[in-house]
């Protein structure tokens, strides 16, 4: 059987009318202003107001109770890395390095897999953590002219339309202009909290070589995108 | 006179602020006094005490961020080339990670190959004097689809190492060895579990008032709630009763970052973002940024001279799991040891106001003895470190570069680089290094 609250929390709302001078003296004010002010120290401090009632306001996304800066009404997140995958154009001076991916022809393909741990999150449209945005790094690594190569981002499932087409996310197209300075490109992919694996599908689309050097997905706003 | 604030929580009853309850002042002498409270935790201001503010390190000071430490792909060969190493354990993962307080839980998953009879692949925690401080044996499973070994590990409160050590088999024995990924992350108790209630947070239709427009000092300050307007026969002014309704929607606004409710939209301008721009006394906060694994080694050499060969400035290892390593291969210069792009919080990113501190870890695997002949430096944005010297972690063979207050451009990406650099500027007879890893961190 629920115990009761021994002391009010609420989080309803009052209109300033309602604080007015010559405005009825409702109950409704006093609940709303007592109640909320509860509800703000629980959301704040992450503890029970009072000892004996337990927790009376909502757990967060974590399973925890308080504000834990997960996103509205979280509170406001905070941008930081996500997933990585580091390294450095292949260089003389160190060694082991590898390029994630190495494309020289002409409508070659291939793909990696994104494995990461999302923070928990309050699902919804325009999150801050319902889209992370992936930088890819790039050089050219032979000819003269641009190397171009096509970054589609797909979910765990390599999802096929009714056709048995992949359908990605998002398509982005990186252009590496240099055989000393890499270029990047950026896209938005929608993520999940907990586990979350993503494809990315590298297609090269130029006749001259080229090698993705490092990755990131990163969390980059803190209200919504 | 003097502003309105209770020293613990009071609340009301709930028989005082039902209808046809009796009009008394006490409901607003407590939610005033709470709410001056309440303000205070979360903003530092009015000379509340630093110790109780919300910095969301647990027990009353904020739920911890539990921020995870690492999500990191490998994509690396696990075999052991040539003739001269045999199989053994190897530490697959050795990088500094920082804990902050009220988080100390942490579960540890690494993608990889799994082989029939294979040893146990073990996590270990150690201090950084290197000392054990925690161990598990993983166990490995399925869960993703690829064998993925899983450690439950408790960290100590700052900066350590964590290493994975998994056994290591030769080409001929092992045409498969892989390390895909490996990821570390606080223990969520029961993520994605609520409690049957939800925050009013958005979109609500009705519009029903405006939080103040800005949240600042000044404006706390001069619309506070005054003692003598709670007392006892004291007029219930509709003055005080606005303001304190206006101070509770933008502090929502605030603490939540959402409209308060009924709102469409926050109309608070003011962001809780630790800068301490607007509150100059709001709490710095502490969490890991990044821990990055760059190379294995052979679990023995943490003492003993390793059997991997090779020689800076002569050429490449051919011995060990080398698909795994990264080792500078010129002793002059600046040499690039790795890549990365974080994006970093709104903290203050000048040198030293948000604390941002890193550390590197490598391993002298020859003599065991580099001196001070190495030096390492981060390049995060437009900000250059200074040249750190690597300082040998007592009775061993590693040595680490501790960075503190380093500067970062907030609110952005921010292009990493990790280089080295030999203050001899030429090859030293018997100096052979690995870079084994880095993390970062706000320790503040």
């Amino acid at each position: 059987m629920p115990t009761q609250i021994t002391r009010i929390v609420s989080s309803s709302s009052v209109t300033q009318a309602q604080c007015r001078t010559h405005a009825p003296a409702l109950a409704t004010i006093a609940e709303s202003l007592s109640g909320r002010v509860r509800y703000l120290y629980e959301l704040a401090t992450g503890l029970p107001a009072i000892e004996q009632d337990g927790i009376a306001t909502p757990l967060n996304p974590q399973g925890r109770a308080g504000v834990d800066r997960s996103g509205p009404p979280w509170g406001d997140a905070f941008q930081h890395p996500i997933w990585v995958w580091e390294g450095t154009p292949a260089s003389t001076a160190i060694y082991g390095e590898q390029p994630i991916v190495a494309l020289s022809t002409n409508g070659n393909k291939t793909w990696v897999r994104a494995r990461m741990i999302v923070r928990p999150f309050q699902q919804g449209p325009g999150v801050p953590y319902s889209l992370g945005e992936l930088t890819i790094f790039g050089i050219r690594t032979s000819g003269a002219t641009n190397a171009t190569c096509v970054i589609k981002a797909y979910s765990a499932a390599y999802p096929t339309d009714d056709r048995g087409e992949p359908t990605p996310f998002r398509t982005a197209t990186l252009t590496m202009t240099s055989s000393t300075t890499m270029n990047s490109a950026q896209i938005k992919i929608p993520l999940e909290p907990g586990y979350c694996a993503r494809f990315i599908e590298f297609e090269s689309t130029s006749a001259n070589a080229f090698a993705i050097t490092h990755m990131a997905i990163n969390q980059v706003v803190r209200r919504s995108h | 006179m003097a502003r309105k604030k209770n020293a613990t929580f009071v609340g009301s009853p709930v028989v005082d602020v039902v209808r046809d309850a009796p009009i008394m002042s006490r409901w607003f002498d407590a939610a005033a006094g709470d709410f001056a409270l309440v303000f205070d935790k979360i903003t530092g201001e009015n000379g509340h005490s630093a110790t109780d503010t919300i910095d969301h390190s647990g027990n009353g000071r904020g739920c911890p961020m539990a921020m995870p430490v690492a999500s990191q792909q490998i994509g690396r060969d696990l075999k052991i080339s040539g003739t001269t190493v045999t199989a053994g354990y190897f530490y697959i993962v050795v990088v500094p990670v920082f804990c902050p307080v009220g988080t100390q839980q942490y579960v540890i998953e690494v993608d990889g190959t799994r082989f029939e009879n294979e040893e146990p692949i073990i996590a270990e925690v150690r201090s950084t004097a290197w000392a054990l401080t925690d161990t598990e044996v993983g166990n490995w499973d399925t869960p993703r689809g690829d064998f993925t070994a899983r450690f439950f590990v408790t960290l100590g409160l700052g900066w350590q190492y964590v290493a994975i050590r998994k056994w290591v088999r030769r080409t001929a024995d092992d045409e498969n060895g892989y390390f895909h990924a490996w990821r570390m992350w606080p223990h969520w108790p029961q993520a994605g579990e609520g409690n049957g209630l939800s925050v009013v947070g958005s979109g609500a239709a009705g519009n029903l008032f405006a939080s103040r427009s800005s949240l600042t000092p000044a404006v706390a300050a001069e619309h506070h709630i005054d003692t003598a307007m709670t007392d006892r026969d004291a007029p219930l002014d509709a003055w005080a009763l606005t303001r304190l309704n206006r101070m509770i929607g933008a502090t929502w606004e605030y603490l939540t970052g959402s409209p308060v409710p009924g709102n469409n939209t926050v109309t608070c301008t003011t962001t809780r973002d630790h800068t301490r721009a607007s509150f100059t006394a709001e709490p710095l906060l502490e969490m890991p940024m990044t821990s990055v694994a760059l190379s294995c080694m052979r679990v023995d050499n943490v003492t003993a001279k390793s059997d991997f060969v090779g020689t800076i400035g002569t050429g490449a290892p051919t011995n060990g799991p080398v698909n795994w390593v990264r080792y500078p291969q010129t002793a002059t210069g600046t040499i690039v040891i790795t890549r990365n792009e974080l994006f970093f919080p709104p903290f203050v990113g000048t040198a030293g106001a948000s604390d941002l501190d890193a550390r590197v870890i490598i391993l002298d695997y020859n003599t065991g003895s580099i001196g001070g002949n190495w030096q390492a430096r981060f390049v995060i944005g437009a900000a250059t470190s200074a040249w750190v010297t690597f300082v040998k972690i007592t009775g061993t063979n590693l040595y680490e570069a501790v960075f503190s207050s380093l500067g970062f451009t907030a609110a952005a990406a921010n292009q990493i680089r990790l280089e080295l650099q030999n203050t001899v500027g030429g090859v030293i007879a018997g100096q052979e290094i690995i870079v084994l890893g880095y993390g970062m961190a706000f320790d503040v």
